[in-house]
C-alpha cells in the first residue's frame, strides 16, 4: 500500500492519541529526565505557542496528551532546574536535525516543502554518515536516532558534550558535516596541498562529505559562484570520484575552477543539517512517539537505523484505515 | 635552551620560582641581577629613554606596557628586548603572577584589563616561541612536549577535555587530529593511528603539515591563556575577604595610567581611520557586503526573523552611527553618538523596516512583535517605541561575525572576492568604503 503523506484530521488525531499512542513509547532518555525538561505544544497547527509546560511524572504527561490530543508535541533538549521558567540551565543534548525537505542536494522530484521515499532515504544516508563521524572521530557514545516525521534527529546524550556552549556546538557541527574548507596548520612550504591527499582527520571527513555532495548534484543544482558550464563539467567528470580519483577530477576541471567548486561544496555541506537547531541550547524538538500531523507520521525512536523504514515503522494505524 | 617556565608560567618549576622569589618584601626592592640580565640582553636599548625596570614590580608594569604600546605606530621593540631574553625567566614568572593578582584584586576577573593581560600573555608566548623555531624540529617538538605535559597528557588527551581551550578561538576543532575522541598530538601516536593511511609520502612531513609542532605550540598558548583566566578567577574569589596589598593596588593604578596614555596617543593620532569611524558617517550602500545586500532585498520565511533582527539591525545601526566599533574596547550606547536619536529614527530604523517589508511574508505582517526585538537589539529594552528613557535596558548588539552568520543563516553568505580574510560584514564595509573613497579621490 502506498502511503500518502497528507495532514491528519482532527478526528484522526483523536483516534491516534486515544487508541494508539502510549506513554511507554516515549524514550527512556526523556522519561528519565522528565522533570528537568520543558514541554511545548502546538494545539492548532500554528506553531508551538503553548510552552513552559512541565510534568512531574509520566502519568501526568499521559493524561495531558490523551485529553488535549495536540497537533504537535515538543520537548526541550535542555535540562533545567526550573523548566517551567526555562531557568537554571544544566545541559543540553547535542542535536543534528536532518529534514528531508531541506536537503540541499535532493535528487528526487519532490515539490518544495514535500518529502518522498527517495529524499527520506537520502536523509537516512546522511544521519548514518553523521553517526559515523560522531563515533569514530569524536568518540561520542549514547547517540539516539529519531525519525521526526519528515526527516531524522540525531540526539547525543554523551555527558562529555552536553555541557558544551553554543559556540562549541558550532565547531562540532562544522566538523561533523564537513562544512569548512580544511586549513593546514603548517603548509611546510607546500603550495598545493589538497584535502584529498590526506586520508585521516578532518581533511578526510571533508573529502567524504564533498564526495557525497558532488555525487548528488543534479543539472539543476545551484552552487554559489559555479556557472552552468562548470557545473556540467563537474557532472561529466564526477564518475572519477567513485574511484576516489580526486587528482584526475581536479586536473580535468582545472585547479582554479576546482577551488571554486570545492568552496561552494563546503557551503552546501553546511546546509545538510539545520545548524540553527544544533547551536540552540534551549531548542524544543518533536517528542518521539507523537504524531507529526502535517504528514500523518509518527515520530519514532529508531532501534536499528540500518533496517528502519519510515513507511513500515512510523505509520499510524489510522492511515491504513483511510477510505480515500 | 629556554626553560619551560619562560613559556609556561604554570609549570612546576615556575611554581618553585614563585615560592623562591615571590616574597612580597622584595617586590619593590632594586635587584641588580635583574638589571644585569636586562643590560646584557642583545639588541636591548639602554639609557634613560629605555626606562629599564630595576624591580619586580616595575618589570610587571613593563610586561603589560609592552603589549599596549606595541599597538602604537611609533612603538620601539628595542626598548623591550629583555622580555624575550630567556635568562630573565625567573623574574618574568614572578612579574606574571604579580600582574594576575593586581588585576584580579583591583579590577576583577571580568575586567577589560584582565582580558588585555590574557591577550598579552598570548602575544608574549607566541613571540618567545618564534625564537625556538631556529632549532631542529625534534628539539622544538620535545621542548613543547615537556611544556605541554605540565598541563595535559599529550599521549592521552580527549578533545572533550579541552572544550574551553577550543572556545578561546586560537584552535578550531577541525585543526585537531581526532581518533575515537583522542587528540593525536605526538608523532608516535600519529604513526600508530594513521601510519597505514600514508602511502608514498614522508610520514613526518604529513605529521607536521596536519599537526606537529604548530599544533603543539598553539595548544600550549591556548592552555596558558585558559589557566591564566582560571588563576585570576581563583585569586578574585580568594581575596574577596582579605585586605589587598598596597603594592598590588599601586601596580594596578599604574596600569590604568599606561592604558590612559595609550588611549590618548591612539585617539590623538591625526588622520587615523579609527578616529573618523568613531562618529556617525553617511551610508555608502555601494560598500555594503553581499550578505547585507541580499538581506535588504528580503528574506523568505525560515531565517527571516533572525536575518532582520539579529543580523541586519546591528549592521545597519553601527555602519551609520559608529563603524569603528571594533576598535573600541567597551560597549557604547546609541545616544553617545546620536544624542537626539534623529539619525536613528530617520535613517537607521526606516532602512531596517524597509528590509523587513521586503521579506516574504513581510516580517511585521505576521510578527509585529519583532519591532520590539529590533528596539531591544539597539539597546532600548523590550518596548514597542524607541525612547531615550529606555536606553541601556538592553545592550546595543554588535554585528554578527561571518562565522556566526554561516551557522545561523547560511543562505545569506554568498561571498565575493572582497570577502577574503574578512571576519565581519562591518569590517568588509569599512574596508570597501575606504577603497571606494580612495578610488574616487584618485579619479578627481
Amino acid at each position: 500500500m502506498e502511503i500518502e503523506l497528507k495532514p491528519a484530521s482532527k478526528f484522526e488525531r483523536k483516534i491516534f492519541y486515544k487508541e494508539e499512542w502510549d506513554v511507554k513509547d516515549v524514550p527512556d532518555f526523556i522519561t528519565d529526565s522528565l522533570t528537568s525538561r520543558e514541554f511545548g505544544f502546538d494545539h492548532y497547527g500554528q506553531g508551538p505557542n503553548d510552552r513552559y509546560k512541565t510534568f512531574p511524572d509520566a502519568l501526568r504527561l499521559k493524561r495531558f496528551m490523551k485529553v488535549k490530543q495536540p497537533f504537535a508535541a515538543y520537548c526541550s533538549v535542555a535540562y533545567y532546574d526550573k523548566p517551567e521558567k526555562r531557568q537554571g540551565w544544566n545541559k543540553s543534548e547535542l542535536v543534528f536535525d536532518v529534514d528531508a525537505k531541506d536537503i540541499p542536494i535532493r535528487t528526487c522530484d519532490c515539490d518544495e516543502g514535500q518529502v518522498c521515499d527517495k529524499c527520506l532515504n537520502q536523509a537516512k544516508e546522511i544521519v548514518l554518515m553523521i553517526k559515523d563521524v560522531l563515533n569514530d572521530d569524536l568518540g561520542l557514545r549514547d547517540i539516539n536516532m529519531v525519525y521526526s516525521g519528515r526527516g531524522y534527529h540525531v540526539r547525543v546524550l554523551d555527558d562529555s558534550v552536553t555541557d558544551s556552549s553554543s559556540d562549541m556546538r558550532g565547531q562540532i557541527v562544522q566538523y561533523v558535516i564537513g562544512a569548512k574548507m580544511p586549513e593546514f596548520l603548517n603548509d611546510m612550504g607546500y603550495t598545493n596541498l589538497q584535502h584529498f591527499i590526506i586520508h585521516y582527520g578532518y581533511p578526510n571527513n571533508f573529502t567524504k562529505w564533498s564526495k557525497y555532495t558532488l555525487l548528488h548534484l543534479t543539472k539543476d543544482s545551484k552552487l554559489d559562484n559555479v556557472n552552468k558550464k562548470l557545473l556540467n563539467d563537474v557532472l561529466k567528470n564526477r564518475h572519477l570520484l567513485k574511484e576516489d580519483q580526486w587528482g584526475l577530477f581536479r586536473a580535468n576541471i582545472g585547479p582554479i575552477r576546482y577551488k571554486k567548486v570545492i568552496e561552494a561544496v563546503a557551503r552546501v555541506n553546511m546546509n545538510i543539517t539545520d545548524t540553527k537547531v544544533s547551536i540552540d541550547l534551549k531548542r524544543i524538538l518533536r517528542l518521539p512517539s507523537t504524531l507529526h500531523s502535517k504528514v500523518s507520521m509518527k515520530s519514532t525512536l529508531i532501534k536499528n537505523i540500518e533496517t528502519f523504514d519510515p513507511f513500515d515503522d512510523a505509520v499510524p494505524k489510522f492511515v491504513y484505515e483511510r477510505k480515500d | 635552551m629556554m626553560k619551560t617556565s619562560f613559556i609556561n608560567p604554570f609549570s612546576n618549576d615556575a611554581k618553585e620560582i614563585v615560592r623562591k622569589l615571590g616574597n612580597i618584601e622584595y617586590l619593590d626592592k632594586k635587584d641588580d641581577d635583574l638589571v644585569n640580565i636586562i643590560t646584557h640582553t642583545p639588541s636591548q636599548q639602554l639609557g634613560i629613554d629605555a626606562q629599564i625596570p630595576d624591580t619586580l614590580l616595575k618589570l610587571a608594569l613593563k610586561r603589560f606596557e609592552w603589549y599596549l604600546y606595541k599597538k602604537l605606530e611609533d612603538f620601539n621593540e628595542k626598548k623591550y628586548e629583555y622580555l624575550f631574553n630567556p635568562d630573565i625567566y625567573e623574574y618574568d614568572v614572578v612579574s606574571f603572577y604579580l600582574l594576575c593578582q593586581a588585576l584580579a584584586i583591583v579590577y576583577g576577573s571580568q575586567s577589560h584589563e584582565v582580558k588585555q593581560l590574557i591577550d598579552s600573555e598570548k602575544e608574549l608566548i607566541s613571540q618567545r616561541l618564534e625564537k625556538i623555531k631556529a632549532e631542529p624540529t625534534d628539539v622544538q617538538s620535545n621542548f613543547l612536549r615537556n611544556a605541554l605535559n605540565q598541563l595535559v597528557d599529550t599521549n592521552n588527551l580527549k578533545w572533550t577535555q579541552i572544550k574551553e581551550v577550543l572556545e578561546l578561538g586560537q584552535l578550531d576543532l577541525n585543526n585537531l587530529l581526532l581518533a575515537d575522541g583522542r587528540v593525536i598530538i605526538e608523532f608516535e601516536d600519529f604513526i600508530g593511528e594513521y601510519g597505514d593511511l600514508i602511502n608514498n609520502r614522508d610520514p613526518m612531513a604529513m605529521y607536521q603539515v596536519t599537526g606537529g609542532v604548530e599544533l603543539k605550540a598553539t595548544l600550549l598558548i591556548s592552555l596558558v591563556m585558559l589557566h591564566t583566566k582560571e588563576y585570576i578567577r581563583t585569586v578574585e574569589e580568594k581575596t574577596k575577604m582579605v585586605e589587598p596589598n598596597p603594592l598590588l593596588i599601586t601596580l594596578a593604578e599604574k596600569i590604568r595610567d599606561v592604558e590612559d596614555d595609550v588611549q590618548e596617543k591612539r585617539f590623538s593620532s591625526k588622520g587615523s581611520n579609527f578616529q573618523n569611524d568613531n562618529q556617525p558617517i553617511p551610508y555608502n550602500m555601494e560598500a555594503f557586503p553581499p550578505c547585507v545586500r541580499k538581506c535588504m532585498k528580503g528574506i523568505k520565511s525560515g531565517s527571516r526573523n533572525d536575518a532582520i533582527v539579529l543580523f541586519l539591525t546591528p549592521f545597519i545601526a553601527y555602519s551609520r552611527l559608529y563603524p569603528g566599533i571594533f576598535g573600541l574596547d567597551e560597549p557604547i550606547k546609541i545616544s553617545q553618538v546620536d544624542p537626539t536619536l534623529e539619525i536613528t529614527h530617520n535613517e537607521v530604523i526606516p532602512l531596517i523596516y524597509e528590509a523587513a517589508a521586503s521579506c516574504s511574508p513581510p516580517l511585521f505582517k505576521d510578527q509585529p512583535q519583532e519591532k520590539i526585538n529590533i528596539n531591544s537589539k539597539l539597546g532600548f529594552g523590550m518596548h514597542s517605541e524607541l525612547k531615550l528613557e529606555n536606553e541601556g535596558q538592553t545592550q546595543w548588539y554588535t554585528p554578527m561575525s561571518c562565522e556566526k552568520i554561516k551557522l545561523h543563516m547560511s543562505t545569506l553568505c554568498t561571498p565575493n572576492k572582497d570577502c577574503k580574510k574578512i571576519g565581519n560584514p562591518l569590517t568588509y564595509y569599512n574596508r570597501k568604503r575606504r577603497l571606494l573613497e580612495r578610488e574616487e579621490n584618485n579619479n578627481k
